[in-house]
């Protein structure tokens, strides 16, 4: 349905957008709280957003993906910064000679799915409905349109300063390595401009209706938590009635966080989060690397990545990211299946288990619940 | 011998302990008045005590009033806030998510400035001085003197905070001034918030802790006394008229450490069943599991330490509906329950009438209940079990048995076992538990710093933490030979060279005290 499409964003969707962004998230996508505000401003300032169709994106337009880099705790006094993002689009305007057509989320999250809508409306700019995605990872090179063929440089970096740099590599890899040592440079957080691409090839790999589907997710769960019924049985409720292709939802796991021990590691933080249900005695472990990557129950796979695992405050109802996790807290963990885009051969060799150093084969989420 | 008051909506409590043992207590309607409360309770509980004023030696007090102004909105203060943070943190303004009515009655008196420091403490940007003192002439040529100072990163460095503040005092003479480091913790917004609730309370600090000394001098007690804060331990009085903001919820973690110090249980979990709502916490080590959500203080977020509660609308004044809809609450008939419950003449039915058809307590009198079929009242006694131990469910995390404890005026609404065999236990003195905990606070200190794990390792930088936050404690009256560790937090800061990690230590420990 094409109306369905044509999202407009406007001060009374704020709430929605968010909660569905942050479930999408995996646990990273940066925080929802900053997410919120900064997108609420931006609507206070400017009114509403309707967001664009991919379908419209002109094959000749230069399309770019963006967002916020950096360390969590970092970003919670230095916030993510809209004139440190329009200087990284000025400064990759300048070094390829043309103007940016519009733009797109790096990444679906809690902080990162808005971001762009924050800037579009500052800059009077096309924000497209989709993301290179469908979900939070923790590198550059894990963008659908580099997974696909597409060439993540030359990316720009800017802060707020107004310091930018140009980072140009002949692999996506490389630029992932070289991009993440600017923002340390940059003090732990900068913005970044990226995947400087046609129109044309954006269609080809983009992840679409992103903005359209988290709305609706927060649509659905935040009327149940008002009717105090389950927001995740909504969720689910909400993926059967989709019409094919059918992603699988389900809860995987209900309990208290009995150990939450994150490790830095450069620019990541990886680590394992264990969950006890006091009835069944079952112990619920997350591994993760910035996002939860696998879930296992007492030993037992029950989902793996690229296959979204995101854990919610049992008695809110709100999704975490992987920082905001506490011992001790009530929680449940939800499980949806990644867009077919992600699951491919191509992808998994990009975004599956080994490119994470779990040495297992990808399986589906629903092939594991049926096992 | 210490001596504990706690001064809520409805009731004043006081108790006074000596070692393990409860020596006395009282409890009193709490007066417009709030001191000849204060004075009466403490009065009675020491005759009850059959001890003189000079026997006390240390006092503290837990108060609701500062909650009240607040969420009531009542003799706020207008204010400014300065954040010191430029070029960096403007997408997000002070205020931006605040009630409107909050933002109409103190005003969105916003000014931010070149300056801020980055995670290690070092200077991000260089401070504007000029750009302070222009905003300080501006809040003052708009009559403003209550001002909150923030700054990012100042809870590592809170160097431009204190610049700042000597800055805008000298422009503003009668400056009423809060600087965020002193009231929060690593989140800005957060911490600005907390800074901004303070400024709006403005003189109300200083007023209630002098009332509480004139209070104390009237009773002949000379002993130091201190305030309880939202996590529970206590803070001495020039810092409570300070900085208000952080004693404004103390009144359910002391009954929960109150709870544990009369049954003797480290590990509880305690149940405070009031008049209109049922408070359940969880002890463990002896002090109240902190809660992991930001809490929202009259509409605003906040992260103080707070304890981790389960609120629930059942108190010994709740409305009990019988029929197929059989409810309970929330509605509740509050500090009227001598007037309108049934068992003394009144026409509601209440929880505590239903206590009283139960059997548990003898009450007024039970023939005003001689109407009401006695099934329909057994079912509504059902009712209320149930919901007192489904909440109770709510709060266990492991599956191991802990003892629950009740305490609280409510607490007769609860059978001695509830369904699904779990027992309570009911210490003495157990209706002014929340007196007792106050009697009992700890003095805390905190500490927090970005360490590279590197170039130095966890255990040294736990130790510098440790040390600090002991220095902090000793500084505000702690008796050094009692302090000990109750919280470690490591938490991780990527994006970093090196292994950057955030380290925060606690300590506690009891007062210094001159006469036990």
């Amino acid at each position: 349905m094409w109306f369905q499409r044509e999202l407009r964003i406007g001060p009374g969707d704020l709430n929605e957008v968010i909660y569905g962004t942050a479930i999408l998230a995996s646990g990273g996508g940066g925080d929802p709280y900053l997410g919120r505000l900064i997108l609420m401003q931006a609507l206070q300032k400017h009114g509403a957003k309707t967001m664009l169709d991919p379908a419209k994106v002109k094959d000749r337009w230069l399309v770019v993906a963006l967002g916020a880099v950096g360390a969590p705790p970092i970003a919670l006094e230095k916030f993510p910064s809209l004139t440190a993002l329009a200087a990284a689009i000025a400064t990759l305007e300048r070094h390829l000679g043309r103007k940016v057509d519009a733009i797109v989320a790096a990444e679906a999250g809690g902080l990162n799915a808005v971001v762009p809508i924050a800037l579009g409306l500052r800059l009077g700019l096309p924000v497209i409905n989709a993301d290179g995605m469908g979900r939070a990872f923790p590198k550059n090179d894990m963008m659908t349109f580099g997974i696909y063929g597409g060439r993540a440089a030359p990316t720009a970096i800017a802060d707020d300063h107004m310091s930018s740099v140009i980072v140009d590599a002949d692999d996506n890899r490389t630029l992932e390595r070289l991009a993440r040592s600017a923002v340390i440079a940059m003090g732990g957080i900068a913005m970044a401009v990226t995947y400087p691409m046609s129109g044309k090839f954006f269609k080809t790999a983009a992840i679409r209706g992103t903005l359209t589907l988290a709305r609706d997710i927060g649509r659905v769960a935040l009327a149940a938590n008002h009717q105090k019924s389950d927001p995740i049985d909504a969720i689910i409720g909400y993926f059967r009635k989709q019409a094919s292709p059918r992603r699988y939802a389900a809860k995987l796991f209900t309990g208290a966080v009995l150990r939450h021990a994150p490790k830095t590691d450069e620019a990541f933080v990886r680590g394992e989060i264990a969950v006890e249900n006091r009835d069944s005695g079952e112990i619920c472990t997350l591994e993760f690397h910035n996002e939860n990557l696998i879930a296992r129950i007492d030993g037992r796979v029950v989902a793996l990545v690229p296959d979204i695992i995101t854990v919610l405050d049992e008695d809110t109802g709100e999704a975490l990211t992987t920082e905001n996790v506490r011992f001790n807290q009530r929680v449940t963990i939800f499980g949806l299946a990644a867009p077919e885009i992600l699951r491919t051969p191509e992808a998994l060799a990009h975004v599956g288990p080994r490119a994470f150093d779990i040495d297992l084969d990808y399986t589906p989420i629903e092939t594991l619940a049926d096992a | 011998m210490r001596v504990g008051v706690d001064i809520g909506g409805t009731n004043t409590d006081a108790a006074i302990i000596l070692g393990n043992e409860v020596l006395g207590a009282h409890k009193t309607q709490t007066r417009d008045d709030f001191s000849d409360s204060v004075k009466s309770a403490i009065s009675e509980a020491l005759k009850n005590a059959q001890a003189a004023p000079a026997d006390v030696a240390t006092v503290t007090l837990g108060t609701t009033q500062f909650t009240n102004a607040f969420t009531e909105r009542k003799r706020l203060q207008r204010v400014a806030i300065l954040r010191i943070c430029l070029p960096f943190s403007r997408d997000i303004e002070p205020m931006l998510d605040w009630p409107s009515d909050l933002k109409y009655i103190l005003g969105s008196n916003i000014y931010m400035v070149r300056g801020g420091f980055e995670f290690d403490g070092s200077e991000a940007a260089s401070l504007d001085e000029i750009g302070i003192r222009n905003a300080a002439r501006d809040m003052r040529g708009r009559g403003l003197r209550h001002i909150a100072v923030s700054c990012i990163f100042s809870t590592i460095n809170d160097a431009m905070e204190i610049r700042a503040g000597e800055i805008i005092a000298r422009e503003i003479p009668d400056a009423h001034i809060t600087l965020s480091s002193r009231v929060g913790r690593l989140n800005l917004i957060d911490r600005e918030n907390a800074a901004l609730i303070n400024a709006s309370l403005g003189d109300l600090g200083a007023a209630v802790v002098e009332s509480f000394a004139d209070a104390l001098t009237t009773l002949g007690i000379t002993a130091p006394f201190f305030v309880s804060q939202n996590d529970s331990s206590q803070i001495p009085p020039e810092h409570a008229a300070r900085n208000p903001v952080l004693t404004y919820s103390s009144g359910a973690a002391n009954s929960i450490r109150g709870a544990a110090h009369l049954t003797q249980c480290d590990n509880a979990i305690a149940v405070d069943i009031g008049g209109t709502t049922t408070d359940i916490g969880v002890l463990k080590k002896g002090f109240p599991r902190e809660r992991s959500r930001p809490q929202p203080f009259g509409g605003v977020r906040t992260n103080f330490r707070m304890p981790d509660l389960l609120s629930i609308g059942l108190g010994g004044g709740s409305i009990v509906e019988l029929g197929r809809n059989l409810s309970i609450g929330p509605e509740s008939v509050g500090g009227e329950l001598k007037s309108k419950a049934l068992v003394y003449g009144g026409d509601v039915l209440t929880a505590t009438d239903i206590a009283v058809a139960a059997g548990r307590v003898t009450l007024g009198d039970p023939a005003h209940l001689a109407g009401i079929p006695a099934k329909e009242l057994a079912r509504a006694d059902r009712l209320i079990q149930k919901i007192i131990a489904d909440a109770i469910n709510k709060m266990k995390t492991t599956a191991e048995d802990i003892p629950v404890i009740i305490v609280g005026g409510g607490r007769i609404l609860a059978a001695h076992e509830l369904p699904g065999g779990t027992r309570l236990r009911t210490p003495d003195h157990a209706g002014v538990a929340n007196a007792i905990g106050a009697a009992i606070a700890l003095l805390s200190g905190n500490a927090e710093q970005i360490f590279d794990y590197g170039q130095t390792d966890s255990t040294e930088a736990i130790a510098e933490m440790t040390q600090r936050a002991r220095q902090q404690a000793v500084a505000i009256g702690a008796d050094p030979a009692t302090l000990r560790v109750i919280d470690v937090e490591e938490i991780p800061v990527p994006y970093t060279d090196g292994k950057m990690t955030l380290v925060r230590v606690k300590v506690v420990g009891d007062p210094l005290m001159e006469r036990s």
